[in-house]
């Protein structure tokens, strides 16, 4: 039984990334295509998000001149792909506040949103500090945190404090502070619905962007494979590996149940296809009665 | 040749403002301004000169800008009605006044002044937020309303008023999940 269809969504991308910003210490290892994604996940009469993208109208020629961030589409064209609308959003989780994943909550009209507290209050802590500690205030946009104050004052912003289960039904919150920033969380998705659910899928925001970081290279210590951190961390890369080992416990060691958004290689492990408009449709499980919107994959290896 | 009066060099073009826009409310220039002259003005070192010293203004407006935001979020979110004490209340006054300071110490060119005007008056909004937020405690409705007006009129002038030219753009990319190492 499966409750939850999960979809992850690509909305834009960066073609060329360089690697070392992807994994820590991957310095001239060359570039690779970094897309940028939201999650949706479906089921039990809810429609909710994990983060909801950026938006264009504000940053979009800055981003493409500057950085090559590339494709950009619209929520209403990304869902479309999965028979969805921003509107049948009722719930979105919000890893973090940097722009990419906090800055378009605005087409979201129907939507609750949950962010850690702790998030919002060192991100004013940061912006209180002199000019010259101004790198704690990467990828923050002063704007998408007012638009957070339209949100609570609409009593559609709950400021999480900690850990927070049955958010949904089988569906938990939990903190991994300073880490990638100050008040990162991860979603977790029961889809049997059970305490001890054997059939977890931790939704891992930027705490995880590609397998290397769940998988690196462990030659040089006689291992398979070590938990190697992302590169960006207003924390520290300890606290990463610590909430890597968090998430690897509560699947059991199965790291193909933790989904980064940033990972391109999604496409190997997960049945996918490509859009008309040139986006990735990953699909990472179906509820029981879903239809596949990737073509004819049963799922049956992941399940 | 034409004459455009109301051109905007920083931004290189002219507007066309809509009905009821707070714009038409202030005194337009009378300088005549030619094409020439602002093709000119746009690679000129004065207009270097006032983008490089109006940069400090603009980051500390934005940062208050994003401290007040941040503190009505949590108000909103919460129960706690007073932060005048608290210490992100008392920095973000700081650094207002260290704006303010700064906007009074420029040499504003004739071609920039709607820039330094949408400046000022950003400064003046939220000036005008944390005072209530400092005198007031923010205790009823009414306060959090006019806070939260204060901080929406802001916003979009301080977008308008952001360059990237400069460096001024409300949020620094250099080392975001996008940037390739170049700097924003």
């Amino acid at each position: 039984m499966a409750s939850y269809s999960i979809w992850v969504l690509e909305y834009s991308a960066v073609e060329n990334y360089h690697k070392s910003g992807i994994v820590y210490g991957a310095h001239n290892q060359g570039f690779k295509k970094l897309p940028y994604c939201y999650v949706v996940i479906k089921g039990g009469g809810h429609v909710a998000m994990v983060d909801v993208g950026y938006n264009h109208k504000d940053y979009g020629k800055h981003l493409g001149d500057k950085f090559g961030v590339t494709n950009w589409h619209p929520p209403r064209d990304v869902l479309a792909e999965v028979g969805l609308k921003p509107e049948d959003v009722d719930t979105v989780f919000v890893t973090h506040a940097h722009f990419d994943h906090f800055g378009n909550v605005e087409d979201f009209p129907n939507a609750h949103f949950y962010i850690q507290e702790r998030e919002i209050a060192k991100w004013i802590w940061a912006m209180s500090l002199p000019e010259r500690m101004r790198w704690l205030m990467t990828a923050m946009d002063p704007s998408d945190i007012l638009r957070g104050v339209d949100l609570a004052k609409e009593g559609r912003l709950t400021c999480v404090d900690g850990a927070m289960e049955e958010v949904l039904p089988g569906i938990d919150l939990h903190p991994a502070y300073d880490t990638h920033t100050f008040g990162c969380m991860w979603v977790e998705v029961r889809n049997d619905g059970t305490a001890q659910s054997a059939d977890r899928w931790i939704l891992a925001g930027d705490l995880i962007y590609d397998f290397a970081n769940l998988e690196g290279d462990g030659d040089a210590v006689d291992v398979e494979t070590i938990y190697t951190p992302v590169g960006l961390a207003v924390g520290s890369q300890t606290n990463l590996l610590l909430a890597t080992e968090e998430m690897m416990k509560h699947v059991d060691y199965e790291s193909r149940r933790i989904i980064p958004i940033h990972e391109e290689r999604l496409k190997d492990t997960f049945p996918s296809r490509i859009s008309d408009k040139s986006l990735r449709i990953t699909e990472i499980c179906l509820a029981d009665g879903e239809t596949t919107k990737v073509g004819s994959s049963t799922h049956s290896s992941f399940r | 040749m034409n004459e455009r009066p109301w051109i905007n060099a920083m931004e290189g073009q002219a507007r066309i403002h809509r009905l009821g826009c707070d714009a038409l409310k202030q005194v337009p220039s009378t300088a005549k301004v030619t094409d020439e002259a602002v093709l000119a003005f746009q690679t000129s070192d004065e207009l270097m000169a006032y983008g490089l010293a109006v940069r400090p203004a603009y980051e500390l407006l934005k940062r208050v800008l994003g401290q007040l935001s941040g503190m009505m979020v949590l108000i909103y979110g919460s129960r706690r009605q007073d932060l005048s004490d608290l210490e992100p209340v008392v920095r973000a006054g700081e650094q207002l006044a260290q704006a303010h300071d700064h906007l009074r110490a420029l040499r504003v060119p004739p071609l920039v002044r709607r820039h330094y005007e949408r400046m000022s008056a950003v400064a003046e909004q939220l000036s005008h937020a944390l005072d209530l937020i400092r005198c007031r405690g923010v205790r009823t409705d009414s306060d959090k309303e006019r806070i939260h007006q204060h901080l929406k009129t802001a916003r979009p002038l301080l977008l308008k008023a952001s360059d990237s030219r400069f460096a001024m753009t409300m949020t620094d990319f250099s080392a975001a999940c996008c940037s390739c190492g170049a700097s924003a």
